[in-house]
């Protein structure tokens, strides 16, 4: 067996339980039964490695892919992608993907009953920099409906996914925008049981990355797993339930 | 003080949107040798219903 420092599995509650019942498609999702512990070896401590070739410098925009401007309000989202030692995560690929303003997604599946809007598709991409600093200028997306419950309504939320390192530093999450009155009621949200967890989901409103007379800023940092400094002997957490 | 990795969402239906750029089906280039071989299947969810957008 090799020896290989993994990286650092979830503090408990921090991440979203498999089984979270209001959220009703977690039902079949869930394992029902105890999760094994794994080493990671090297498919986990390894990854896709990104590079200048593999993006386009204009993704960053979501605002500029298309003839005209689309509708909604310009915003900016920057933040920095550090691990869990505070170390910057320096050109690694972060994505986003999100709703028009409508609350509409650009998807053959997504029959909402609103429109979609020709001059945005809804998705970029972008490479930290050397101090793990991104940015994207887009739209607020619009919240919309889904079918888990009655009257069910997703917050405003931008999709992220952040590569990192490695496969096991892979993150895939969604950023929502202060003061939603939609926060409480979502199930998505609230299956995560730490509550200062969840909170680090929500956007702060930024004045120093907004753009007077033109967008506002909010700032959303993303924390990646660090590596442990020594590799394994027995499992700390067994996970989400 | 260690800091805690952000908690992670749902990927969610969409996901595709972000992905198109990337998809490439042949993985066989003009300058490479060996047996051609061609893998296709199924993807069904827990239900045995077909997924209309998963990406492999």
């Amino acid at each position: 067996m090799q020896n290989i420092a993994g990286y650092r599995r979830p503090y408990p509650g921090t991440q979203p339980n498999h089984l979270h019942p209001p959220y009703v498609s977690s039902i079949k999702r869930a394992p029902s039964k105890r999760l094994v512990y794994m080493p990671h070896t090297l498919s986990e401590v390894t990854g896709p490695v990104f590079g200048k070739e593999s993006v386009d410098v204009r993704a960053f925009d979501l605002t500029r892919q298309h003839s005209g401007e689309p509708l909604g309000e310009r915003i900016i989202v920057s933040g920095r992608v550090l691990d869990e030692n505070s170390h910057p995560v320096p050109h690694t690929l972060v994505e986003i993907w999100q709703a028009n303003v409508a609350g509409r997604y650009l998807h053959k599946v997504d029959q909402h009953d609103a429109p979609l809007d020709p001059n945005f598709t809804g998705c970029g991409h972008t490479l930290t920099d050397s101090e793990g600093r991104y940015r994207f200028v887009t739209i607020r997306p619009g919240e919309y409906p889904w079918r888990n419950h009655y009257n069910a309504w997703r917050p405003a939320h931008i999709h992220f996914s952040v590569f990192g390192p490695a496969f096991a530093t892979r993150l895939i999450t969604q950023m929502f925008f202060p003061g939603d009155p939609l926060l409480p009621f979502d199930p998505i949200f609230n299956c995560t049981a730490d509550e200062k967890a969840r909170n680090r989901l929500i956007s702060v409103f930024d004045w120093e990355t907004t753009i007077p007379e033109h967008a506002l800023g909010y700032g959303f940092d993303i924390i990646l797993a660090g590596r442990e400094a020594t590799p394994w002997e027995e499992p700390r957490f067994g996970g989400g339930k | 003080m260690s800091l805690q990795a952000t908690t992670s969402q749902t990927v969610g239906p969409y996901f595709t949107i972000g992905l198109t750029r990337l998809k490439k089906t042949d993985l066989v280039g003009p300058g490479v040798s060996g047996e051609r071989i061609t893998i296709a299947g199924r993807v069904v969810d827990a239900d045995g219903v077909g997924v209309q957008d998963a990406m492999l």
